[in-house]
């Protein structure tokens, strides 16, 4: 009908770039399919005045143009399975994974106070962060304090060197200094580094390893496999024990390893002084953190009585360690009543938080050292 | 050569001042030859106030005059004088200048008290450090005002993440009051200026803007031997352990080697011939 009411010349121009578009640019199949209708077309709507002389003539067109023919002979054979279909996983929120992400640069001290100085005795392929019931200044072994943290590491997983130095001991006897089977560190490793804090040399002690591959007097590197670990010495299962000493002549004291590990990039530690009301410290106190964005907890309890010593600035004692930056609720029961308190972590430093008895959580800054200075006038 | 020097080279020579120190030397009957030896610095609190014996006496110099500048006795509490070698400094820091006796690091934890500021000035692709104290009688007797913008190294806790990478910030204004600038009076003294290790951006010790030098145009490892022989600078060696593990491993269950054992295969092995 449409085509009746153009002029024929037009007819014929629209009906041979019908033609030839399909050819040139259509898939092929659908060429073929459409061939027998242009044909169709051709014969029923061909007006019967034509002249010969126009410059387009349906009679070449036609003739030089077999759809059927040309199209077929570029073809591939003929394919009558069913089309393939992928299914692709539907896009969602992102899997929980133990990744994380690689550490600060050593060493890590972002504020005067802060001594992040010593990488993870194991490497990221394992867990190597603290378990979290068995963290520095905890009780247990007939009332013994943990002089460390310990690192859940199956039998064998190569122990690193968390920073350069010298082996000074290596082997069973760390604990008595002789050598002992029954050393309640088993097969140990203690390296002096080079570098100290505040006058202090630094150690840290691997403890209850299963090999040693390092000898007394061999220089180390930060990294460097110093042996593998076990469960050899007082233990209840395989496990890396770290340990950091502070060593002034021939006396040392241990500290938090937690608060000298570097820790993630984008990731925090949280430092809690929980006292009673009377500003002595709380032992054993269970403390719990609460993510406010994904609702995970960690859990922590403060020092035992004995020789946990606090660092000399944030003199805290409790520290969780690896936490993500983020905004956190922090919950005491306190003779059974639940204090909260909600608080940010701020990546790669140490936040801190003030606990007082029944007075619960207070806003307690810590005071930059030295800010009450007042200059002694000239001599 | 004229024989009668002009006159006004004559008067050149008056105005020149007299020097603001001059070393002198403490005999003392057992110091091996070519060495020097240390002296105690007298009312100044250190971990170990001593110093070289060569740079004693420019120290009590500038100790002075910044007293008398400032009104108050700046250097009269140290960080660190001289450093024995037994006692390790901050990672990064193994051969420091404070080892040779030769440089003392004030305590920077004047900072945090507003009596002293520091400014970064970049130079030849490192980082050093003007520093200013803040003078005792701010009614414009003392010291003069700021014009640069001092460095905050506590901005890190403004919770901003920029300012991790960037070690801290530019304090938001220039502080009021008048400032004493003690690197232009160290540097009087012979006194250098160290530049910051490239990590203080993340390491706070590293930035070592509180730690001046008198080096005399000497290297460290020559100033060290002043001090000690050269022995003491033995770079550790690894020691390479005569087998993978130094002692045996004692168990509590021993370990029995397992034999190799050499199995036959389950079936021999076939040569199919053509059928029929």
């Amino acid at each position: 009908m449409t085509l009746r009411r153009l002029a024929p010349q037009a007819i014929w121009i629209a009906l041979v770039s019908l033609v030839m578009g399909v050819s040139a640019c259509q898939p092929a199949n659908r060429a073929t399919q459409e061939a027998p209708i242009i044909a169709e077309a051709l014969e029923s709507e061909v007006p019967d005045d034509l002249h010969p002389d126009e410059a387009i003539t349906p009679v070449v067109a036609s003739q030089e143009y077999d759809a059927s023919q040309a199209v077929s002979a570029q073809l591939p054979p003929a394919n009558l399975d069913e089309p393939l279909r992928f299914t692709l996983p539907a896009t969602g929120q992102n899997p929980v994974s133990a990744w994380r992400p690689a550490l600060y640069p050593l060493p890590w001290a972002p504020t005067q106070f802060d001594h992040f100085y010593f990488a993870r005795p194991t490497a990221a392929d394992e867990i190597n962060w603290p378990l979290a019931d068995y963290r520095y200044g905890g009780v247990f072994f007939e009332n013994v304090i943990h002089s460390g943290v310990d690192i859940p590491t199956p039998i064998d997983t190569p122990v690193l060197a968390a920073g350069p130095g010298k082996v000074v001991w290596a082997g069973y006897g760390l604990y008595n200094g002789t050598y002992d089977e029954a050393d309640p560190y088993g097969l140990a490793v203690y390296i002096r580094h080079e570098f100290g804090y505040q006058g202090f040399r630094l150690y840290t002690v691997y403890g209850h390893l299963d090999r040693v591959d390092v000898i007394k007097g061999q220089h180390v590197e930060t990294g460097q496999q110093i042996g593998l670990s076990g469960d050899t010495g007082k233990v209840t299962g395989p496990h890396l024990h770290f340990e950091v000493r502070l060593v002034k002549g021939d006396s040392f004291t241990t500290r938090n390893p937690e608060l000298w590990l570097v820790p993630p990039q984008g990731w925090g530690v949280l430092a809690g002084r929980v006292l009673n009301l009377g500003g002595g410290a709380l032992f054993g106190q269970r403390v719990v953190v609460r993510s406010l964005t994904d609702g995970q907890i960690w859990h922590a309890n403060t020092y035992g009585e004995g020789n946990a010593r606090s660092d000399e600035y944030y003199r805290e004692n409790l520290v969780i360690s690896d936490l993500p930056a983020d905004r956190y609720e922090i919950e005491i029961n306190y003779f059974g009543k639940d204090h909260l308190m909600e608080i940010d972590i701020q990546p790669g430093l140490v936040s801190t938080f003030t606990f007082r008895g029944f007075s619960g959580f207070v806003n307690q800054t810590l005071p930059l050292p030295g800010s009450a200075f007042e200059p002694s006038p000239t001599p | 050569m004229p024989e009668v020097i002009p006159g006004l080279l004559v008067e050149a020579a008056r105005a020149t001042p007299a020097p603001l120190w001059q070393p002198a030397l403490t005999p003392l009957a057992d110091i091996p030859a070519g060495r020097q030896h240390l002296v105690p610095l007298e009312d100044v609190q250190a971990p170990y106030p001593q110093l070289h014996d060569l740079v004693d006496e420019a120290f009590q110099a500038l100790r002075g005059r910044v007293a008398a500048q400032a009104g108050w006795d700046f250097l009269a509490s140290l960080e660190n004088a001289y450093v024995p070698l037994t006692v390790p400094l901050a990672p990064g820091m193994g051969q420091d200048w404070l080892y040779t006796g030769r440089a003392f690091a004030f305590n920077p934890l004047l900072i945090n008290a507003g009596w002293l500021a520091v400014i970064p000035e970049p130079c030849g692709g490192e980082t050093y450090w003007r520093v200013y104290l803040r003078a005792r009688y701010q009614d414009g007797s003392q010291g003069m005002p700021l014009h640069d913008l001092p460095w905050d190294f506590n901005a890190r806790y403004s919770g901003d993440s920029r300012l991790y990478d960037q070690g801290g910030s530019l304090t938001g204004e220039v502080p009021q009051g008048y400032w004493v600038d003690f690197t232009t009076l160290a540097q009087a003294y012979g006194w250098e200026r160290l530049p910051a290790l490239t990590n203080w951006r993340s390491a706070y010790p590293a930035a070592r803007f509180n730690e001046f030098v008198q080096s005399s145009g000497l290297d460290w490892r020559t100033a060290i031997q002043e001090l000690y022989p050269p022995e003491v600078l033995v770079t550790p060696t690894a020691v390479i352990p005569p087998t993978l593990t130094a002692t045996p491993t004692p168990r509590w269950t021993p370990v029995r080697p397992t034999p190799t054992r050499t199995r036959p295969p389950a079936k021999p092995s076939q040569t199919p011939t053509p059928g029929p």
